[in-house]
């Protein structure tokens, strides 16, 4: 019962409830460490076989894309870097995007056998919508399916694991 | 017995020319496989004081320096970090990472602690690390790969409840070894089997999966020798063993459990394997005790150009500030990440540059945890060794160092390859990535949250300096033209050999460069 109500203290954000519900517990010398309050993207995450499932372009982005874009969009840098989406003139129409989303470009890896065709669809939407871009989305299925590889490579293998 | 077979052949030689010959003869016949490294490499010949440029003071970077500047090159060694090693890293108490996006970890680690977010672990067959450690004067401490003591793990089986290796691993091989052996004793394999190797095959059958005179795998203590006691043999009174029950079969197969078992037998996993005493950086500090001096640090290379005089490279202060900086040389040997240098100006050519343009870096993510207490050892008596397991974590490390000691200790609390589950936590900050290593782990460990004293974690692609852990070839197409040398330059790492994310690989890369170019130097 405790720990479902510490996960959904963490879960709303509310790390300070969490704290005081730890400090309840007569036997412990040092609280015990409180679950720390994560996104609610991070909370959601749904880890597993299955991959990505969510087709909301936000989700998607977030706990995909944002690892190295970044979740503002403004890309980072370091020895090389990653580039802005924020604000960026290749996202005016979808083509670009959903062409480096589905095959990668440089040592962006191929997204394409993560995402279906609705998913590369509703991600492409977001970046082109959102990030203080404000184009207009234009993705559509056909084009998610043109720019796939006839012959994907598996990225799956095991090498070295 | 006519036929002069291979076998044949070998014991003859053996018999006449002893066992030396016979190691020859062995790997001239692709029976032993030899490690392409040769041992020390000779470098001969006076390249009269050309001087060449390294970009990049990992182990290719340094194994390169080292070489090429006791066979009287001058070397310039360019590091865009602010110290030697590259992804032979080891992070400790008192040391803060900054991965892009600007979170920042300072690690908190008691003294002595520590962890290895990249290379962790020496196969012994990597002969060309193995000797450079030694010649380097790294000392070596055995890392413990497989533990049977260790445990198996998946969600939906056995009720959520982690099984240990040896249960699982010894009962699948008792009982498929029994299926196995009843099938050959009632004749369903005689079109396989031999009459001369059934009754022999049956035997080994009997003796591998320890089955008793029928052909079976039951309760026994013969069994439990092998699998463990319910109650294990002691002194004095009382002190008799009894003997545990195996695990049903068909609960190992649908457990699915057995997937977990095969990692262990990859020969890069095998028994001995090694970890350099202290972290892994003890080898990037041997290296750097040779070549230090010859590295800039904080160089961050902007610009890589070639023509037929020589090699320009413009770099800047990687802290930011300060005017572009050039150094020219010769030659040069760059081990910059193609992540990196597909995104520095440069004029490379062919299909080099086409490697270097299209080469993707792959994704993984490591944890650090330190708990206040081994209470893997105190409660679980789990001594090193790696727990596998279906949460997305994939695996639990124990330390292979300070058994039985008190206090806190660091185990390796995740390891993910590739996948999407690395780039769900690549997507996280440090603070979600070390809650979902606590989340998962303490469905292993009960004892997660109660022990967790501190943590860090490292997410590859968010490294400032590779973007990435290790480079993919997808197939190996144009690979043979990559590692050509282009001109004045030739590039060498982990990337640009069949042994990926290894550090073997990087070095093994590199010497066969600088021979390449060693050669080219001095003969044109």
């Amino acid at each position: 019962m405790k720990s479902i109500l510490l996960t959904t203290a963490a879960a709303l954000g509310f790390s300070a409830l969490a704290a005081q519900a730890q400090m309840t517990d007569p036997e412990e010398t040092t609280p015990r460490r409180a679950e720390t309050a994560m996104s609610m993207r991070a909370d959601r995450a749904d880890f597993g076989g299955d991959g990505y499932t969510s087709t909301d372009g936000e989700v998607l982005y977030g706990t995909l894309c944002a690892g190295c874009h970044m979740p503002d969009g403004r890309g980072a840098v370091g020895a090389g870097f990653y580039p802005a989406l924020a604000g960026n003139e290749n996202l005016e129409y979808s083509g670009y995007a959903i062409y480096i989303i589905v095959n990668g470009q440089g040592g962006m890896p191929s997204l394409g056998h993560f995402l279906d065709d609705e998913q590369v669809v509703a991600v492409t939407s977001y970046i082109q919508s959102e990030l203080g871009n404000g184009y207009e989305p234009d993705a559509t299925v056909e084009d998610v399916e043109y720019s796939r590889p006839v012959d994907p490579a598996d990225q799956n293998t095991k090498e070295h694991e | 017995m006519t036929e002069l077979t291979r076998r044949n052949l070998l014991g003859m030689i053996g018999t006449v020319a002893g066992s030396t010959a016979m190691y020859y003869a062995m790997t001239s016949m692709g029976h032993a496989q030899p490690s392409s490294y040769k041992g020390p490499i000779k470098l001969d010949g006076d390249p009269k004081g050309a001087k060449v440029l390294i970009l990049g003071a990992g182990l290719a970077g340094m194994t390169a320096a080292l070489e090429m500047r006791a066979a009287g090159y001058e070397v310039e060694i360019l590091e865009y970090r602010e110290k030697a090693g590259g992804r032979c890293w080891t992070l400790r108490g008192g040391d803060t990472y900054t991965e892009l996006g600007g979170a920042t970890q300072n690690v908190d680690f008691e003294e002595g602690n520590y962890i290895n977010p990249g290379p962790w672990r020496i196969p012994h067959h990597h002969y060309a690390l193995l000797d450079y450690c030694r010649r380097l004067k790294v000392p070596l401490e055995v890392f413990v790969q497989k533990n049977f003591n260790a445990y198996v793990h998946n969600e939906d089986s056995f009720d959520g409840k982690p099984q240990r290796l040896r249960d699982i691993e010894i009962d699948y091989r008792g009982h498929t070894s029994e299926l196995l052996a009843k099938a050959v004793d009632q004749g369903k394999l005689d079109e396989m089997v031999s009459e001369d190797d059934r009754e022999m095959l049956l035997e080994s059958l009997r003796e591998l999966g320890v089955l008793n005179g029928k052909y079976e795998y039951t309760k026994s203590l013969e069994v439990s020798d092998y699998r463990g006691y319910e109650k294990p043999p002691g002194g004095g009174m009382n002190a008799a063993p009894v003997a545990s029950t195996p695990i049903d079969l068909d609960k190992i197969v649908q457990s699915r459990l057995w997937e977990y078992l095969s990692t262990n037998y990859l020969q890069e996993h095998q028994n001995t394997m090694f970890q350099p005493v202290g972290g892994m950086d003890a080898i990037a500090k041997g290296f750097e005790r040779e070549v230090g001096d010859l590295i800039t640090y904080n160089a961050k290379v902007t610009s890589l150009q070639q023509d037929d005089n020589g090699v320009t490279v413009q770099w800047e202060d990687a802290r930011g500030g300060g005017e572009t900086r050039t150094s020219t040389a010769d030659w040069c040997v760059c081990t910059i990440p193609f992540s990196v240098l597909n995104q520095i100006d440069h004029n490379l050519s062919g299909g080099l540059a086409t490697a270097i343009g299209t080469m993707f870096y792959n994704s993984s993510v490591k944890w650090g945890l330190e708990f206040k207490r081994r209470f893997w050892e105190q409660d679980e008596n789990i001594y090193g060794g790696i727990s596998y397991t279906d949460q997305a974590i994939a695996q639990i490390s124990y330390p292979s160092y300070g058994y039985q000691s008190d206090g806190p200790a660091v185990l390796l609390g995740g390891y993910t390859w590739r996948g999407s589950n690395s780039y769900k936590f690549n997507a996280m900050s440090p603070d979600e990535r070390i809650e979902w290593a606590l989340k998962m782990g303490e469905k292993i460990h009960p004892q997660y949250r109660e022990e967790f004293k501190t943590g860090v974690t490292v997410s590859w692609h968010k490294v400032p300096w590779t973007l990435g852990c290790s480079g993919v070839w997808e197939g190996r197409e144009g690979y043979d033209e990559a590692v050509k040398i282009d001109n004045r330059v030739v590039c060498a790492g982990e990337h640009l050999s069949y042994l990926p994310a290894w550090q073997e690989g990087a070095i093994l890369s590199s010497l066969d460069a600088i021979s390449r170019l060693h050669d080219k130097v001095i003969n044109g």
